[in-house]
């Protein structure tokens, strides 16, 4: 029943997104897609009907926070200056695109890739696997004993 | 450019084909059944899949596309190179479901998890064989552009023959040993695009100094460049940094590179090692992107160079900085362009001999599937070769074509489904139907707007596959919805197990 509710406010959430990025409010567009992805992260933690926070929380949500950090940021920067050059750079970037560089590229990255391996255990521990595994092949066992009855 | 140079250059690149296919006649003895041929051998670790993983989704696109359009338009579509948190995402979430599956049936294809998935729905997988058939063609032919523009710029030579020639070798190697030699040559490839990105990377701190040089080039010059092209958002509309930020952070997780390359892995355990070397890897090509770039508007802004086409930049670049960096740009672009091609024609062969009939109810022995996947390859190859040549566009915007089209087949099957185990048969259909009219629709007023028969512009101008994706994610779950409680529909209860990890 929550997957069900999850999944109807994924599908509002992409007529939301759409919506406002076809209105011309692109970078409302891009916050909703964030939230877009929160819903999937929860669904994608589901294991026997119940939900992994901890593995919502780290890192995804930081790499979301992350994420929306580098618009606001980008976004602030862009207006800043406009058409002009700015008044600063940041390791020779325009502050706006340094803004994406770090906390949208690099710091993310990494802290996605390093922070998935560090959870893997918790993602799908070898007993998980396992105990997969064997029930496959006793629902297997099953289909062929129920076949040849 | 000295004839020497020229024909080094050359040899480098000819080197990545000649190893590329003695790669493949190798792999040649690792194909043990034709399940194994067309895709369904889990035999390969994390690096390995990595980086032939990184190769795949990288492609042509990233090394030439990308860097012309930060040269033309600014720094909008490296937010699309950037999105690589979406790579760890895509297997987080689907990852462990997607190589699960392949321990319930023969999983050779993705029309195999799609019949798992829905019992056998021929319906869905006649659909998603056909968009990823189109996919297919527009990904090709952005390898094909890739490659034309590569020789053109050394030689004076037919961009036709150039482009039949590479194909020939590549379809040679690649029927020779379908998945298998596609995979070890990808991660081949993919190695030669991590070298060529330090060299390069390197090369470009040495001839500007860093980054700062390319802001203050563009404030001193009086070339007309946009100083706004620098920005977070670039010079074009804001519409096309949401798309170029939507489409790889929903599309990688379902994109066939990665699909396909997940139910070869050993074991799902080594999901996260695989995701942090394709991660690092493309973190390095993107390194290598942003600096070809950014050099193109430093020497443009200098007046040092003068690049007429975007797809030229990375060239235009490389024969600036000497013939170190050339050595090693040119043979990246053709191993970006190979590494992408091969899985293209698999994919294809795969479709033409194994999804395709299956969905229309023919059989074809699993010893034939190999000799029918091969012909599709080489007639593949050769349809690339012609949609390239009377497509005529910019590599990258061809590639996010194919990007869009695959990610709107694959989305609704792939990941609603996966994530939920109320999406069913009828309601993905619906979502696959609306997907492909949308498609054909989306592409035909691109034509139509080519040709000057309409001047529709799309709303907001967010291009055309966005509003595609979105269509067939949320008919999907309407319809899912809306058919709900079928007998037919009810899951196998090992399917229902593994959505379940």
């Amino acid at each position: 029943m929550i997957e069900t509710l999850l999944i109807i406010a994924s599908g509002l959430l992409w007529i939301l997104m759409v919506t406002l990025a076809g209105a011309g409010h692109w970078l409302a567009g891009l916050y909703v897609l964030l939230a877009l992805l929160l819903v999937y992260a929860v669904l994608g933690t589901s294991h026997r009907g119940r939900f992994d926070l901890r593995l919502v929380l780290f890192p995804t949500s930081v790499w979301l926070l992350s994420w929306a950090g580098a618009f606001a940021l980008g976004d602030y920067f862009a207006r800043a200056w406009g058409d002009a050059v700015p008044a600063f750079t940041v390791f020779g970037f325009h502050p706006s695109f340094a803004a994406i560089i770090v906390l949208f590229w690099i710091f993310p990255t990494l802290l996605m890739g390093f922070g998935f391996d560090s959870m893997s255990d918790r993602w799908l521990s070898q007993k998980q696997w396992d105990d997969f595994l064997d029930r496959i092949n006793e629902e297997t066992r099953a289909d062929k004993g129920d076949g040849e009855e | 450019m000295s004839d020497t140079t020229r024909y080094l250059i050359l040899a480098s690149s000819f080197a990545v084909l000649a190893i590329s296919f003695l790669i493949g006649l190798w792999a040649r003895r690792k194909v043990t059944s034709p399940e194994a041929f067309i895709g369904g051998a889990k035999i390969f670790g994390p690096l390995t899949v990595g980086l032939a993983t990184m190769a795949a989704v990288g492609s042509a696109f990233a090394v030439v596309g990308v860097p012309g359009l930060v040269f033309s338009s600014g720094n909008a579509i490296l937010l699309f190179m950037f999105a690589a948190p979406a790579f760890v995402f895509g297997y987080l979430v689907i990852g462990k479901k997607v190589r699960a599956l392949s321990e319930i049936g023969t999983v050779a294809s993705l029309g195999d998890l799609s019949d798992l998935r829905f019992n056998g729905h021929r319906g869905i997988k006649l659909l998603l064989s056909i968009m990823l058939f189109l996919g297919c063609a527009m990904y090709l032919s952005a390898q094909v552009e890739a490659c034309a523009k590569l020789f053109e710029n050394l030689f004076d030579w037919n961009a036709v023959v150039i482009a039949v020639v590479i194909f020939a070798i590549l379809i040679a190697y690649t029927v020779l040993s379908g998945e298998i030699g596609g995979v070890l040559t990808q991660a081949f490839q993919g190695l030669v695009i991590v070298v060529a990105g330090f060299i390069f990377t390197a090369s470009f701190f040495f001839v500007t100094g860093g980054f700062g040089p390319v802001l203050e080039a563009i404030a001193a010059s009086e070339s007309g460049l946009d100083p706004s092209a620098l920005t977070a958002w670039g010079s074009l509309p804001g519409a096309y940094s949401f798309a170029w930020i939507l489409l790889p952070t929903l599309g990688i997780m379902c994109q066939p590179q990665v699909l396909t390359r997940i139910t070869m892995m050993r074991t799902p355990r080594e999901l996260p090692k695989l995701s942090l070397y394709a991660v690092v890897t493309n973190m390095i090509t993107g390194l290598m992107v942003l600096s070809i770039g950014y050099c193109a508007i430093y020497l443009a802004a200098t007046g040092t160079v003068t690049i007429d086409h975007p797809d030229k930049a990375v060239f235009k670049v490389a024969d600036y900085l000497g013939i170190v960096a050339q050595m090693f740009v040119y043979p990246a672009v053709l191993a970006a362009a190979l590494s992408t091609s091969s899985l293209f024609l698999s994919l294809a062969g795969t479709i033409v001999s194994r999804d395709m009939p299956g969905a229309l109810g023919i059989t074809i022995e699993p010893a034939r599937q190999v000799t029918v996947s091969r012909i599709a390859m080489s007639v593949m190859g050769m349809a690339a070769i012609g949609f390239a040549a009377l497509s005529g566009d910019m590599v990258a915007i061809l590639g996010t074509y194919g990007f869009g089209t695959l990610a709107a087949a694959t989305f609704p099957v792939f990941v609603i489904s996966l994530l939920w185990k109320g999406a069913n048969g009828r309601g993905v259909m619906a979502g696959m139907v609306t997907a492909l009219a949308a498609t054909l629709g989306g592409v035909g007023v691109e034509l139509l707007k080519r040709y000057g028969l309409s001047d529709f512009a799309w709303p907001g101008s967010v291009p055309w596959y966005v509003f595609v994706m979105a269509a067939s994610v949320v008919v999907s779950i309407a319809a899912s919805l809306l058919f709900r409680g079928r007998e037919a529909d009810r899951l196998d209860r090992r399917v229902a197990l593994a959505l379940d990890l």
